[in-house]
């Protein structure tokens, strides 16, 4: 035991350390969800939409580091100030999603709070008084918080509960500085509902607030629910509506990169299904171009799994170092022995991959593409034949591919040549498959084809760097005092005041 | 309201037996079918949201949509079978967790695939395919439509022929018979590019063709010279020169003037 005394000295001090720098931690967090909740406010009350969007940038940091104790605290914090209302009661239910609200005030909370305190008299001082009740946008984000915290603690139940009545709650406002945060509550909700397997209950509720974000203009509304709708009809197979929705509905053009790649992965996996390729790729393609580059890990490999298969079955094979980019290798490895048998046109090695690796394609919703693959691989076999023999037998193609009846492969054979797979002539009687001699490539329309798709990608990428710039205020409006201002406003209020009187008077006349 | 879920009950009864007899009066079941949806718009639990009391007029619609597919296919009305296969859909998808599973689904599903197969749908039939469940894609009905979709797409006509021949239900047959002539034209076209020549015998046998009339005929149709017992495509690649047909002209055009567009609003 005489060795054990410094050891557990050690230990104490660890802990020590652990719980200094478990409450410097706390500290920072919880000033950095104060400083946002003020950011919230100014921004309200500036109707500076940017800033909300910042607030939302810090959103995944706070996410990490959350906890019962902070929300406790925070959501007290902006009770304790202010009237009480409809709001603060809204918030009040909070609390019950949270069981640390009862026995919180050990030492550590309680130094905290005294605390907080302080902070709040400075917090006062910096944002006025007029802030007096809550405002919706508090409100909601507090929600978001503790549905956050819900979801990540796997409470699926409450998260359903807490993010219902949030999204209720929201119903009743129509504020454009809530747009963004209820496109955060809807995506919540739907997830609380995705994890209980209960999503198809919500799809009439999702397409009623679309048809309200676009009447409201709410371009954040917009984008997000329409992903939640794809999402949704997409979990159940129904790719028919969903091209529906596509082809009826247009994605908002002020979106975040987020929400966009998210759609172009959806519209991609639609448009695989159908059998449009080249459309699928592309749709791909610009949602791994879009994503977070250093996070988004998952939705990453699971575009790229899709953009893979979906490059295989347009005849191209992928790069090798699609399959080793950093974090996806493993996940990616059965795709890189599919795209291996496709390339090497090898059917027997290829239906070994399939059997060996059918239940993860299942469980990455890829299974029906690979099932459509075999005949790629046929083609490619095929191609390697011809391209190695100017003439072979029927009877050998028949062995080299794995088929079943010379008939039939004689009948492959003749489909290849006429979808322009490969270039060649058969020979009935004689039984033989005689290849042509290449074209002379620069002849074609290919090479205009290609430049085409490169100059359409440099426009495309110009015209969104475009429209994507943000242009200062013009100076006129930088030289207007705070007297004009205000003499402004109060002419354009004047003027509303006369106009709603007249309204009146043709109201009587009437 | 019971009443007339009896009364319905009833006359789909006889269009039932109808549809069993071996020739079956169409007109006469036709216009019953009419009556039965006519009465169907009266029937209170269809027009409102869905619950458990309704459990029996839904029922009730479900067979009289599936009785309506099947008489199309008698009627061979394709277009028919379409709307109301598109109406009983419903049934299968969103009320499935309150209906118990009809036992005529897999083969009015297999049936669907095969129509979107004969009409070279074949973008629908994969959407149509993703909706399917595990258990159902092994039905018997089902998997002989996905296998002709996998010969067709390959290119294994033969093994396609003979295994449409082995339809698992009689109203298969319909279908089938529209496949096998949209295969036959598929497999002219691979001659056309893929031949220089072929005997009449080797043609006949390949287009499964049982009569050389009959032959003759189709190859006059599709404008082939026939010459000693053989026929000869003639190579359109060969003959033409490489040089731009119009409406590769036309797209070159449209995307210049598309370039030009583009540069005068950058610049």
């Amino acid at each position: 035991m005489a060795t054990a005394v410094p050891m557990d000295q050690n230990n104490l001090n660890g802990t020590l350390a652990d719980a200094t720098k478990d409450t410097m931690e706390l500290d920072t967090t919880l000033t950095g969800l104060r400083k946002n909740l003020a950011l919230l406010e100014v921004a309200v009350l500036t109707k500076e939409l940017r800033l909300i969007s910042r607030v939302f940038r810090q959103f995944t940091r706070i996410r990490k580091h959350l906890s019962e104790q902070l929300l406790v605290l925070v959501i007290k914090e902006q009770l304790q100030n202010r009237s009480s209302s409809a709001a603060a009661m809204m918030i009040h239910q909070l609390l019950k999603f949270l069981p640390e609200s009862i026995s919180h005030i050990d030492e550590n909370g309680h130094a905290m709070e005294v605390d907080a305190r302080m902070d709040e008299k400075q917090h006062k001082k910096s944002t006025g008084e007029s802030a007096d009740s809550l405002l919706p946008e508090v409100v909601a984000f507090l929600y978001l918080l503790v549905s956050v915290r819900l979801l990540d603690q796997g409470k699926k139940e409450e998260a359903l509960e807490c993010t219902t009545n949030l999204v209720t709650y929201l119903k009743g406002f129509n504020r454009r500085t809530l747009d963004e945060i209820s496109a955060r509550a809807y995506y919540f909700w739907s997830l609380a509902h995705e994890r209980l397997g209960k999503l198809r209950n919500i799809r009439e509720a999702l397409l009623a607030a679309h048809a309200t974000a676009v009447l409201r203009h709410d371009y954040a509304g917009q984008a997000m629910l329409l992903n939640l709708l794809l999402r949704n009809y997409i979990q159940y197979g129904l790719y028919d509506q969903a091209d529906k929705l596509v082809s009826r509905t247009k994605f908002p053009a002020t979106r975040s990169n987020n929400q966009l790649a998210r759609y172009f992965y959806y519209l991609g996996r639609i448009r695989c299904i159908q059998l449009d390729y080249t459309d699928a790729m592309r749709c791909l393609l610009q949602a791994l171009r879009k994503a977070p580059q250093n996070i988004a890990l998952g939705f990453r490999i699971q575009a790229q799994k899709f953009a893979v298969l979906v490059q295989l079955l347009t005849g191209e094979v992928p790069e090798r170092k699609t399959f080793l980019q950093p974090g996806m290798a493993k996940a990616l490895a059965p795709y890189l022995q599919l795209a291996r048998g496709v390339k090497n046109g090898d059917l027997s090695y290829f239906q070994q991959v399939v059997e060996q690796f059918y239940s993860v394609f299942e469980r990455d919703g890829t299974a029906s593409l690979v099932t459509r693959l075999r005949q790629n691989v046929i083609k490619a076999g095929l191609k390697r034949l011809t391209v190695a023999y100017s003439r072979i037998s029927i009877e050998d193609v028949r062995k080299a591919l794995n088929l079943e009846t010379a008939r039939d492969a004689e009948f492959i054979v003749a489909k290849a040549i006429r979808d322009g797979v490969i270039d060649a002539i058969i020979y009935h009687k004689e039984g033989y498959v005689e290849s042509r001699e290449s074209t002379y490539l620069y002849t074609t329309m290919e090479p205009q084809h290609s430049f085409h798709e490169r100059i359409r990608f440099c426009l495309d990428i110009h015209n969104e760097t475009v429209r994507a710039m943000r242009f200062p205020e013009s100076d006129k409006k930088d030289l207007e005092t705070l007297e004009e201002r205000r003499e402004r406003l109060k002419e354009e209020q004047e003027l509303a005041h006369t106009l709603v009187e007249e309204d009146e008077e043709d109201d009587d006349i009437l | 309201m019971s009443q007339l879920v009896n009364q319905g009950k009833e006359t789909l009864a006889t269009i039932e037996k109808e549809l069993n007899r071996s020739k079956p009066d169409l007109p006469q079941a036709w216009k019953l079918l009419n009556d039965l949806k006519i009465l169907l718009t009266k029937l209170p639990g269809l027009q409102n949201k869905a619950d458990s009391s309704s459990k029996e007029e839904f029922l009730l619609a479900r067979s009289t949509f599936e009785a309506a597919c099947f008489l199309s296919i008698l009627e061979t009305d394709m277009e028919s079978f379409e709307r109301h296969f598109m109406q009983l859909k419903p049934f299968y998808l969103d009320f499935s967790n309150l209906l118990s599973p009809s036992s005529k689904e897999s083969l009015l599903v297999g049936l669907n695939l095969m129509r979107l197969l004969s009409q070279n749908r074949i973008a629908e039939f994969h959407s149509e395919l993703e909706l399917l469940q595990k258990s159902m894609k092994e039905d018997p009905y089902v998997s002989f439509a996905i296998r002709l979709e996998q010969c067709l797409t390959e290119g294994s006509y033969a093994k396609l022929l003979s295994l449409s021949k082995s339809s698992p239900n009689e109203y298969f047959h319909y279908f089938t018979q529209v496949l096998s002539n949209t295969v036959q034209s598929d497999i002219a076209d691979c001659l056309e590019t893929a031949y220089k020549y072929l005997s009449f015998e080797d043609a006949m046998e390949m287009l499964s063709i049982g009569s050389v009339d009959e032959f003759i005929k189709f190859a006059q149709d599709r404008g082939w010279s026939l010459e000693k017992q053989q026929i000869v495509f003639h190579k359109t690649g060969e003959t033409e020169n490489p040089s731009l047909n119009t409406d590769q002209i036309l797209s070159l055009i449209e995307q210049n003037i598309a370039y030009a567009k583009e540069l005068e609003r950058i610049v």
